[in-house]
């Protein structure tokens, strides 16, 4: 049978660099959405830590590894990113749905990542009042995206259909705060 | 404009969608007949001052939310989950 080779939604684009900045693409193995079952959030939260080691996040949180994390997505709905899919087990409190290439993943690292996003995104992702282990979701230049505060910087997740675009516009973002910075 | 959301709270206007009143969340009953729902459908208020209107969190966590707002000054006074506000809040 002919194997076919996959490729990433930024293979053609990423990684890329300005000044201090990098961008490069994380394709995780797999991302599940979970969305609990009215009154489940508890033993959606059991399930997930008896087969993935990771339980759920409060509202604008991540948990868990790169090889495991869970992502708040938005109300009632969390995303598992990492080498597997969500287990069976989980999907019997919670509605899963495979995600892994819905999505198009950056990491957006460096000193001056923050501002960056800042000339892209109305939430204040500035060192002093967003942290490790938060993530909000919200708009990157009009497209709708998840930004979560990484150790490095940000992962940034918006729609495979706008890849390109949302490439284009953080790497626009990126040499433009570089050339300020060499200006200053 | 900033508004704030129960779920991530306060946040830019642009992330939000308008939707009209709330009048919106009282559905008249199936059996409530053809005046009733005229009315749900067609006849708004149109007031200055203090209205009662939905708006979703589209970029955000998706929530639909009543908001109390002054469409003169466009302050905000209050906001809550509609799922809350239809099924009273916990």
């Amino acid at each position: 049978m002919v194997d076919l080779i996959a490729k990433t939604p930024l293979a053609d684009l990423l990684p890329a660099a300005a000044g201090g900045l990098t961008l490069t693409e994380a394709a995780p193995a797999a991302i599940t959405s979970i969305m609990p079952f009215r009154g489940k959030d508890a033993a959606c939260s059991t399930a997930l830590k008896k087969a993935h080691n990771v339980e759920l996040p409060a509202a604008g949180h991540v948990a868990g590894t790169d090889s495991a994390r869970v992502v708040w997505t938005g109300r009632g709905q969390f995303f598992l990113i990492g080498d597997k899919p969500a287990s069976t087990a989980v999907g019997k409190i919670a509605a899963l749905t495979d995600q892994t290439h819905s999505w198009a993943v950056m990491r957006l690292e460096g000193d001056d990542a923050a501002a960056v996003l800042e000339r892209l995104t109305p939430v204040d992702l500035r060192a002093g009042s967003f942290f490790q282990g938060q993530t909000a979701r919200t708009e990157l230049a009009h497209m709708m995206s998840v930004i979560s505060k990484t150790a490095k910087g940000f992962e940034i997740m918006v729609m495979r259909s706008f890849a390109r675009t949302a490439a284009h516009h953080v790497l626009e973002a990126m040499h433009s705060v570089t050339a300020q910075r060499q200006i200053n | 404009m900033r508004i704030n959301c129960p779920i991530c709270g306060e946040r830019d206007s642009r992330e939000f969608h308008y939707r009209g009143s709330a009048k919106l969340l009282d559905r008249p009953a199936p059996d409530a007949g053809a005046e009733a729902f005229y009315d749900y459908v067609y006849i708004r208020e149109n007031p200055t001052g203090l209205n009662r209107e939905l708006w979703f969190h589209d970029s955000g966590c998706r929530s639909w939310i009543v908001a109390e707002r002054n469409v003169t000054t466009h302050e905000f006074f209050k906001t809550e989950l509609a799922v809350d506000a239809k099924r009273g809040a916990k």
